[in-house]
């Protein structure tokens, strides 16, 4: 039975079983409805072909992606990952989905190498195996709490396979090396290989064995050598004889039926090799780091993809605005135009007007790019505020009276001079006057309010309007880049770069707005110098 | 002058310079013109002024394109009247955004669409073409 499991984004329900065939998409009408922007009404199909199933994009505007690549028409394969706008979705080919450790089968039959457990060496020691069952249990519950524990902390795959090898050498006291193989985890999609060597003993260059390998990964079968010297059906694997080794075992790591790697631990001390207990352990050890690989795979693919996504949202935001700019001076010089053909001065002042004002608007919105992007340290001296403050509202005034909006500057007592960056402040307070004067219409008022904190030697900047205020859902996502109330004139870049030259600071930012409440953002900035730059040249 | 000259013409911007911009192709092909900073002031308009057409930008802050046209639409008196929107709305969402998705989104498509930067020729060809046909 084929089965799709919704593992991240919006969709209903969270799993669907195929049957013969399904279609996803936006309209309510599919099988499976996901949700967002990117999704088309119909978007992809997924039906029986012959024995399998095969994925059919049906001409979504945003295409189909199945583990990583674009495709128009694909066979599916179980754990193949197929996402679909913001929605990641898996394929599974079993409903019952099976952890890997109880997914893995020891074939006693199998032809080659090494199915070999080697049942006399472990008759000769079987008094000491019973004393050291109990032991032996707990080791192995110790082994597994820890790697599970560790699969769940560390998203760094290469790490996390390091700390395991480390433990699969405390478990195995007899092993010398572990080693490991994840497929495709390596940079730049190569393989990932580690090995680990206990101290003391000679080092394996040579790391995993390509015999064991090759049997773990393709045949998904878990391997014990149990005494290597012992066995003449190991004269094919050159590699093991040849680097002394007494015994060795390999596990497949397996999710569903996938295979993303293998381990192996191998022993040169001839007197202990590993017996099938071992190597059942192995097998429940490897489980816990499939999944964990598994999760820092995914964690990855999430990463790069919200990378992405807010990259595209960048360029598109940016592209938008800088549309509205070039329809202003396209429309500008088209007016000049006009009026140089007719002769009418009154024409070519207006589109010339138009033209310096969208000019002015672009360089404008270059500042606020230049400055959200810019990572330089601030540099912070001693400034007057009332000063910079009263400068800055000199900016606005000439709007605000255009628009009959009142401005005030309110100083509260003698507030001392602040160690600020004079630049930074200058330009978030302009922010925010020029936000507060274009959501007022005649007769409110904008008010600016400077503070001083003496006890918590901070200083408190507040630009208050009696405009329309906030509604909840805007006032969540006021700060975040490209995010805008103002249709084409806004970037969605000044609040996001008041934010930035408050956090530079250590300062802190608060908003009260409420819906016809007007709005008011609170900046508090530590008014002494910080301590490295109080004490340098 | 065509048939379709000397008609009045709506244009609903929140940018100066955009009205500015459509009011001179507009008048330069003989058409007059009134204009709107918004939604809502352009459903007024549309109704005390009843125009033979209407330039509905797609984004403006508090009462955007889609809304007003949707409601233009649903309004018996303004329904018939042809709407050319301005949009660089496919763009500012970062996706393909076709007239089938606009479908989606507000039941019905205006007559045309013009992208912004407005190209004044087209700007007038499609007006034309919808006043005259």
């Amino acid at each position: 039975m084929a089965k799709l499991v919704v593992i991240h984004g919006q969709s209903e329900p969270q799993e669907l079983i195929v049957g013969e065939g399904a279609v996803l998409g936006r309209s309510p009408e599919c099988d499976l409805v996901i949700g967002g922007p990117l999704v088309s009404r119909r978007h992809v199909r997924i039906f029986r072909d012959g024995d399998g199933y095969s994925i059919e994009d049906l001409g979504s505007a945003n295409g189909t992606v199945v583990n990583g690549s674009d495709m128009t028409r694909a066979a599916l394969r179980d754990g193949d990952w197929i996402t679909v706008g913001d929605c990641q979705l898996t394929f599974l080919l079993d409903d019952a989905y099976t952890p890997p450790q109880s997914a893995l089968l020891l074939d006693d039959s199998m032809p080659t190498v090494v199915d070999v457990v080697d049942l006399g060496a472990r008759a000769a020691g079987a008094e000491t195996l019973d004393a050291t069952l109990a032991g032996k249990l707990k080791a192995r519950l110790d082994v597994l709490r820890a790697v599970s524990e560790r699969a769940c902390g560390a998203l760094e795959i290469g790490r996390l396979v390091e700390l395991a090898l480390d433990e699969l050498l405390r478990v195995y006291r007899q092993a010398d090396h572990a080693h490991a193989v994840l497929m495709g985890f390596g940079e730049g999609h190569d393989d990932l290989r580690l090995s680990v060597t206990r101290a003391g003993r000679p080092r394996d260059a040579a790391g995993m064995s390509r015999t064991l390998l090759g049997i773990a990964t393709a045949d998904k079968k878990a391997v014990l050598a149990g005494d290597v010297s012992a066995d003449d059906r190991l004269e094919a694997a050159q590699s093991i004889v040849s680097r002394s080794l007494r015994s060795t075992m390999c596990s497949p790591l397996l999710m569903g039926s996938r295979v993303l790697g293998a381990i192996q631990v191998d022993t040169m001390e001839p007197d202990e090799p590993f017996s099938r207990d071992d190597l059942e352990l192995l097998v429940a050890i490897a489980g816990q780091i499939a999944v964990a690989a598994e999760n820092s795979r995914l964690h990855r693919e999430v990463v790069a993809q919200q990378r992405l996504a807010a990259v595209g949202q960048a360029v598109s935001s940016l592209a938008h605005c800088i549309k509205n700019v070039l329809n202003g001076l396209q429309g500008g010089s088209y007016i000049v135009d006009l009026g140089l053909r007719d002769e009418d001065n009154d024409r070519i002042v207006k589109g010339w007007d138009i033209v310096k004002r969208n000019a002015g608007f672009m360089s404008e919105m270059v500042k606020d790019m230049l400055a959200y992007c810019r990572k330089t340290a601030v540099r912070r001296e001693p400034t007057d505020l009332r000063g910079l403050l009263n400068e800055t509202l000199l900016m606005v005034q000439e709007t605000a009276a255009q628009k009959g909006v009142e401005t005030a500057l309110v100083v509260d007592g003698e507030p001392p001079p602040a160690a600020v960056d004079a630049t930074g402040i200058k330009r978030a307070v302009l922010n925010l006057l020029t936000n507060a004067v274009e959501a007022c219409s005649e007769g409110c008022s904008v008010e600016v309010d400077l503070a001083a904190d003496p006890g918590a030697d901070s200083v408190c900047i507040t630009v208050r309007d009696d405009g329309p205020g906030m509604a909840p859902e805007v006032r969540a996502h006021v700060f975040d880049a490209f995010f805008t109330t103002k249709g084409s004139k806004g970037t969605g870049l000044g609040l996001a770069l008041v934010q930035k030259v408050v956090e530079e600071h250590k300062g802190d930012l608060r908003l009260d707005s409420e819906p016809g409440q007007g709005s008011a953002f609170h900046i508090w900035l530590p008014a002494d110098l910080p301590r490295q730059q109080a004490s340098g040249p | 002058m065509t048939d379709a000259s000397g008609k009045k013409i709506l244009v609903v911007d929140d940018e100066p310079d955009a009205v500015e911009f459509v009011r001179a192709v507009m008048e330069e092909a003989g058409h007059r013109v009134v204009s709107a900073s918004g939604g809502d002031e352009g459903l007024a308009k549309a109704r005390a002024e009843s125009p033979d057409l209407i330039v509905l930008d797609v984004q403006m802050p508090g009462k955007d394109g889609f809304t007003t046209f949707a409601e233009l639409r649903r309004d018996a008196q303004l329904a018939s009247i042809p709407v050319v929107m301005l949009t660089g709305v496919g763009e500012k969402l970062g996706i393909g955004f076709s007239a089938e998705d606009m479908g989606d989104f507000i039941g019905e498509e205006p007559e045309a669409y013009v992208e912004k930067p407005v190209d004044p020729a087209r700007l007038a060809g499609t007006v034309a073409e919808l006043l005259g046909g």
